[in-house]
């Protein structure tokens, strides 16, 4: 079972960009365009939801410019 | 409304109360399906009788965030007699999240309300159990 | 079919986020966000409650207002509460007035406009002429539209000339606008709601945010959510529903609050939390009403008091007093001070707003993103409207003051009327204006969008002057019929809210336009249609010779010219494309100023200023920290009236209900003013819940449901403030501030007996 979700990363202002290059690293994230400020649409593909609220935890503790982790959509497959 | 437990059962509270007693085993909602809510004292506040006819859903509203920023049940639920709302839609959503609620009309979401995701009184902003809320 | 599901599902996931950023337009069918209501346009605006002033798009359908939708590109991100989102039921709620009404054989009856303003314009004509100009007056409102405000402003000012124009803010704000001039020498915060982004601690004095502000307390909240650590204090008697996410909530009795912040100062300084460069460059100290002490002064006048004091006369504990001191006072950390009634419903309200400055001056901690005195608004465009526009008594617009020579003579000039034609004395403040009303001094009074017939404090009084044989009293209310109107010899139907045009300015110097979505109903006018009728109709027509709101903007940008309240380059185009523009913005490509007296940000301070802040609403360009010792409120309990009454918001209902209680949702929910009180209190006296209690006082006595709550203060009882039937204000006192004139709402001494 995969669970794939639009994820909204919220960035402190203008870091958006920035952001987004150091999330495109990450596996089970694609990055697919910022808002140019502080907004980032990726999709994340993950075991279960629970993977998804610990990627969520674990960007937010990380990394200091992130200041919020949001899924948008969440469906399942298989 | 309050933060603080209340002290003491109002009026309202016990007449419903009643009611639900006397409602057959399983029937947990003290308004019939599809029935009007019953006329209510001015003087009380949904959340002042529900936190005690309806507490579970009540206190997982109230411990989420929609409880925390005020979002009260009659945003979703609209009003007492024919203009309460037993199952809402997603267009009370739609004041606030308007693009999530405009997105329910794709086909991937067939079928589907903003409650298959979100618990509907807790309405957690991550994903719930598959299958939707109870 | 594994694959085609999966891109399909990556596909709307990412289709999903892309909308949620603004970076995907969804197919023209799923735009409209509400599809059940079926808007076939969103017309932009701004909510029509409260002083945050969120933006939000009106959906109208075949000429009705059907829904309405959060702006995301606005400071509100999308959010509304729930008073915003029922918004679109009042404008045909059953209780709209649509023709105008005259009292004939002591009945309000249907009349012609041309009647109803004929009438009005011969009494308003016959008493200027026995009684001179100040025989009339105008009461206005924080909710009106900066146009209208004008409007009336102008003609009773330089057209009547007649000072006695003043307006609600007098009852919420004025003590806010009072600690601000005293303080930086200009009125309206210089921090903005982007602070509650950056603050590391804040501070919530006598401010029920949760209420009476839910999208900046949920603003609040998502602060705390995003940065571990932030704490927020919050000084309340009341254990509030704000109070649910403070890391620390010190209660304390009603009325003592100037003592818990003089304590803070006190351990700020003993502590050496005080930024003593920022100081000396900075601050001036002063006692009374001159700027005449040392910083020597204020340190030796703090000695005394210490947070054991503080907690001799507020019953705050001195521990707690001390945890909130360092919070606020940590090196490096930024601090947010916000508060709303709590301090300026008060006859000591401008010093506890100049106590509050205090804190913010000793540290530093101001100017600085995170770190600013904000005071919160409590109507949409008090700040746009009435203070910033100059639309009481003592003011003309921006910053300029009736008893200044100068100022007179520049309005005059802009105003194009003779020197000389502004009276040099100030007007008769709201409490004196229906004082004025009551002895027969002031013969006709126009209200225009407020209800001071429940509003006032000490509201029976008040409620027989408008009464009064040989009075005569104007409303121009969208709805009939209210406290107010029911007092009325003229009442004309206002267009309400989405059927008119106008700019609204919130609390944190944000203008912002409503667009007109929608026809008035009925034979509604506008306000600023009407206020020009009226000049025409008493031959000051050439000084209101607009034809739309847009043209009185157009000359507003003259008037607030060269002023530190500057938005000139606030042209109507640039309002109608942005979602909100911060003042001062003195050039046409100005981005707008998020903090005030920052150089870098605000264009008013020069750009080679050697100090990062420049005070330069005073002549010596400092800010005033005064020397303020605590004072008790009017009244006080004692045997005769042993308990504390206060008023309050409650979340579903604003002001005097008006509106809100036209909205079937909000009516069956809380709309009956009830007595809040400590379980204790409720023993003594025999009640539960449910049971009815006389509340009363010296001055007048109501009855209310009781709702015994454990987060009630012992000793005080809590009413809510927005029930027609059960007048919250017959018990409250009229006693004013002496500098800012604001009564004293929040404190006075009742007994509570059961009914």
């Amino acid at each position: 079972m995969t669970v794939i979700a639009g994820v909204v990363v919220e960035t402190l202002p203008g870091l958006a960009a920035a952001v987004a290059k150091r999330l495109g690293a990450l596996p089970g994230l694609s990055v697919r365009g910022d808002d140019g400020d502080r907004k980032i649409a990726a999709v994340f593909t993950g075991a279960d939801g629970a993977a998804l609220e610990a990627l969520g935890e674990e960007l937010l503790r990380a990394d200091e410019a992130i200041v919020g982790v949001f899924p948008t959509l969440v469906g399942r497959d298989g | 409304m309050m933060p603080s437990r209340r002290v003491g059962t109002p009026l309202v509270a016990l007449l419903v109360a009643t009611l639900l007693a006397a409602a057959p085993l399983g029937a947990a909602p003290p308004v019939a399906k599809g029935a009007a809510h019953p006329a209510v004292d001015a003087a009380e506040s949904c959340e002042g009788c529900h936190a005690e006819v309806t507490p579970k859903p009540y206190q997982l509203w109230f411990d989420g965030r929609h409880g925390l920023m005020g979002v009260k049940c009659v945003v979703c639920h609209g009003s007492v007699g024919s203009g309460f709302t037993r199952k809402p839609k997603a267009d009370r959503c739609g004041g606030c999240h308007g693009e999530n609620a405009a997105a329910m009309s794709v086909p991937f979401f067939k079928g589907k309300s903003c409650f298959s995701c979100h618990h509907p009184h807790a309405l957690n902003p991550h994903v719930a159990a598959a299958g939707g809320a109870k | 079919m594994t694959m085609n599901r999966r891109e399909l599902m990556e596909t709307a996931a990412a289709a999903a986020a892309l909308a949620a950023i603004g970076k995907l337009e969804l197919p023209a069918h799923a735009a409209a966000p509400v599809p059940a209501a079926g808007a076939d346009k969103w017309v932009k605006s701004v909510c029509r409650y409260c002083g945050t002033g969120c933006g939000l798009f009106v959906g109208v359908k075949d000429g009705k207002v059907v829904a309405v939708k959060g702006d995301k590109d606005n400071h509100n991100k999308g959010f509304l509460c729930l008073k915003g989102f029922l918004l679109p039921e009042i404008m045909s709620a059953p209780d709209r007035l649509l023709h105008p009404l005259i009292r004939k054989n002591d009945k309000l009856v249907p009349a012609t406009w041309e009647e109803a303003m004929s009438l009005v314009a011969s009494k308003f004509k016959a008493a200027i002429e026995k009684g001179g100009p100040d025989a009339v007056g105008f009461y206005g409102s924080g909710q009106a539209l900066t146009e209208e405000t004008y409007c009336a402003n102008k003609l009773f000012k330089a057209g009547i000339r007649t000072n006695n124009i003043d307006g609600n803010p007098r009852l919420c704000m004025a003590s806010a606008v009072g600690g601000y001039v005293t303080t930086f020498g200009k009125d309206e915060p210089m921090g903005c709601y982007d602070d509650i982004d950056h603050a590391d601690v804040m501070l919530l004095v006598g401010s029920n945010a949760a209420e009476a502000h839910p999208i900046l307390f949920q603003r609040i909240v998502r602060r705390k959510e995003a940065a571990k650590g932030t704490k927020i204090v919050v000084l309340d008697p009341r254990k509030t529903p704000t109070a649910r996410i403070a890391d620390l909530h010190i209660s304390f009795t009603a009325g003592t609050d100037l003592a818990i912040l003089n304590a803070i100062a006190h351990v700020l300084v003993k502590e050496g939390m005080v930024d003593e460069e920022f100081v000396k460059a900075h601050a001036a100290f002063g006692e009374g009403a001159d700027a005449n002490k040392t910083w020597e002064d204020y340190k030796a006048f703090l000695e005394a008091w210490t947070p054991e004091k503080a907690e001799e006369i507020s019953g705050a504990k001195a521990a707690d007093i001390r945890t909130c001191a360092r919070w606020f006072g940590e090196k490096g950390k930024a601090s947010l001070t916000m508060w709303t009634m709590g301090l300026n419903q008060r006859t000591k309200g401008v010093w506890a707003n100049n106590l509050c400055h205090n804190l913010h001056l000793i540290t530093g901690k101001i100017g600085l993103p995170g770190s600013s005195p904000l005071s919160l608004t409590g109507q949409p465009n008090a700040c746009g409207g009435v203070r910033d526009g100059g639309a009481l008594s003592h003011l003309l617009p921006y910053g300029r003051l009736v008893v200044n020579e100068k100022h007179r003579a520049e309005m005059e000039k802009l105003w194009g009327v003779p020197e000389g034609t502004i009276q040099p004395k100030p007007g008769l403040a709201t409490v004196d204006l229906f004082r004025a009303v009551e002895d027969g001094k002031v013969k006709c009074l126009y209200i225009m969008c407020t209800n001071p017939g429940q509003s006032m404090p000490n509201v029976g009084r008040y409620r027989k002057a408008l009464r009064r044989e040989g009075a005569f009293v104007v409303v121009s209310e969208a709805f009939h019929p209210t406290r107010t109107s029911e007092l009325a010899d003229v009442v004309l139907p206002a267009a309400l809210w989405a059927e008119k045009e106008g700019v609204y300015g919130c609390t944190e110097r944000r203008y912002q336009l409503l667009e007109q979505s929608v026809k008035p109903s009925g034979e509604a006018r506008p306000d600023f249609e009407i206020l020009c009728d009226l000049a025409a109709r008493l031959g000051h027509g050439k000084l209101l010779p607009f034809k739309t709101a847009s043209d009185v903007w157009a000359e507003l940008l003259t008037v607030c010219k060269g002023t530190a309240y500057d938005f000139s380059g606030m042209t109507r185009d640039r309002l109608k494309e942005s979602h909100g523009l911060l003042w001062p913005l003195p050039t046409a490509g100005h981005p707008g100023t998020k903090r005030r007296y920052v150089k870098g940000d605000d264009p008013l301070v020069p750009a080679d200023h050697p100090q990062r802040i420049l005070f330069y609403g005073r002549p010596d360009r400092k800010a005033v920290v005064w020397l303020r010792p605590h004072q008790p409120a009017a009244e006080v309990p004692d045997a005769e009236y042993p308990l504390i009454y206060t008023t309050g918001r409650v979340i579903e209902h604003w002001h005097t209900g008006t509106m809100t209680r036209n909205c079937k949702e909000l009516r069956h929910a809380n709309a009956e003013a009830v007595v809040e009180m400590h379980p204790d209190d409720a023993k003594v006296l025999g009640v539960k819940n449910g049971d009815l209690a006389k509340v009363a006082s010296r001055r007048g006595a109501e009855t209310f449901k009781v709702r015994v709550i454990d987060g009630s203060r012992k000793g005080m009882v809590f009413v809510h403030m927005h029930d027609d039937k059960r007048l919250c204000n017959l018990p409250t006192n009229d006693a004013v501030d002496p500098i800012s004139k604001q009564p004293e709402f929040k404190v006075c001494a009742v007994k509570v007996t059961k009914a």
